[in-house]
């Protein structure tokens, strides 16, 4: 089963990952990270970062299927609990409060490596579980396409993260996230009432 | 077969060794060398003992009481679910919570490696599958990756540090999201077409 590359899927799977992958979100977190580090060594670590994400996430492109046979998980499963787990995310990124960078924040060595940033941050559970359950659905290609596009999107934003931070403020990056938040609820809920509506039938 | 798959991989990920190896090394760091590995075998035989009596515990009780596997399964759906958004989405600092225990059955034996929710999805398998060969064996292999975890800590946990050990588990996470939901799903349709 392999369907056809179609402008208009490859458009809604670049919007998607990009939203969900939420580097306007984390962007707080890459500019508190990297504060300490001079400006052209922050670049090459996000470079760096981002790469090693987006290995991780056409790994799981690949092989992510392979795996779920081997795990006897039907596609409707992985689809509720794609949906159910960005459900979750989703919520907290809504009612998030900047506790939660603080957090984050406490326990980084000096030049973050692969942790957090890069996992999990950008290439975090629901990404992961969205590429997995599109990877089925969708032609392998456009997926990757539609990877590469958002992460290159996302690649972009992150780069510019210092400029924005300071253009955005922490209000400006809170009421982004928000909005996404909302967005990913209602790609979540979908998911998951398309996955029960699968397995019920 | 097909089961037996399942229930290692659940029991492994459930047991969650990496994300528990920083607070096995902080229990057991006042020990010298010997007296650790000492400690450490000793204490994983007795998680094992635990587990083993778990599941004869549980088959009894789950006849006893009559529960339907229908029930069974949407049960370990939730609870399953339940532990893997833990996984997932777990903040909180497990290393303190143990600090200046002497290690004799807690914390490492339970709850840290047959913890709570191990026991519970022990149980809960326990009356699912026909045969308890399947089930004990799923036990002990799921409990000697775990051990080989465990023995390795030290190297793994220079290798991973917290932060690696933390996004380890929360992938792990999300894989026993996956099985939760099957189950739930495999209970919800059986309920539906009876």
């Amino acid at each position: 089963m392999n369907p056809p590359i179609t402008a208009q899927s490859l458009f809604q799977l670049v919007f998607l990952f990009w939203v969900i992958m939420d580097s306007l979100g984390t962007l707080p977190i890459f500019v508190s990270l990297l504060k300490h580090l001079e400006p052209s060594k922050q670049y090459r670590v996000i470079t760096r970062e981002l790469l090693i994400a987006l290995g991780l996430m056409i790994l799981f492109l690949y092989f992510g299927q392979t795996f779920l046979k081997l795990m006897q998980i039907s596609h409707a499963t992985l689809q509720i609990t794609g949906g159910a787990v960005l459900f979750l995310l989703a919520v907290k990124m809504i009612f998030s409060k900047p506790s939660i960078e603080q957090k984050e924040k406490k326990k980084i060595p000096k030049d973050p490596f692969i942790v957090p940033l890069a996992i999990p941050l950008i290439a975090g559970p629901g990404i992961l579980a969205t590429i997995t359950l599109y990877a089925g659905i969708e032609n392998q290609f456009t997926v990757l396409l539609a990877i590469i596009i958002a992460w290159f999107l996302s690649l972009v934003v992150l780069l510019l993260s210092p400029f924005l931070n300071t253009r955005l403020g922490v209000n400006g990056v809170v009421a982004i996230e928000r909005l996404f938040g909302y967005i990913i609820v209602l790609i979540a809920t979908d998911m998951a009432y398309q996955g029960l509506k699968a397995s019920l039938t | 077969m097909t089961y037996f798959f399942t229930i290692t991989l659940t029991l492994f990920f459930v047991m969650d060794a990496l994300g528990n190896i920083p607070a096995f090394l902080e229990v057991l760091k006042p020990y010298d060398q010997k007296k650790q590995i000492h400690i450490a075998l000793r204490e994983l035989g007795i998680a094992l003992l635990i587990m083993f009596f778990f599941h004869f515990a549980g088959e009894i009780l789950l006849n006893l009481l009559g529960i339907s596997p229908v029930s069974v399964r949407l049960a370990a759906g939730i609870t399953l679910f339940l532990i893997a958004i833990r996984l997932i989405f777990d903040n909180d600092d497990r290393v303190t919570r143990w600090k200046e225990q002497k290690p004799f059955i807690v914390p490492i034996a339970t709850p840290m490696i047959a913890s709570p929710s191990v026991l519970a999805i022990i149980m809960i398998f326990a009356q699912k599958i026909e045969s308890n060969l399947v089930v004990l064996g799923a036990i002990f292999v799921a409990w000697l990756a775990s051990s080989i975890l465990f023995m390795c800590a030290k190297p793994i946990y220079k290798l991973f540090k917290d932060s690696g050990l933390e996004a380890c588990q929360r992938l792990m996470g999300l894989i026993v999201a996956m099985i939760a939901i099957q189950l739930f799903v495999d209970g919800l349709i059986g309920a539906l077409k009876s």
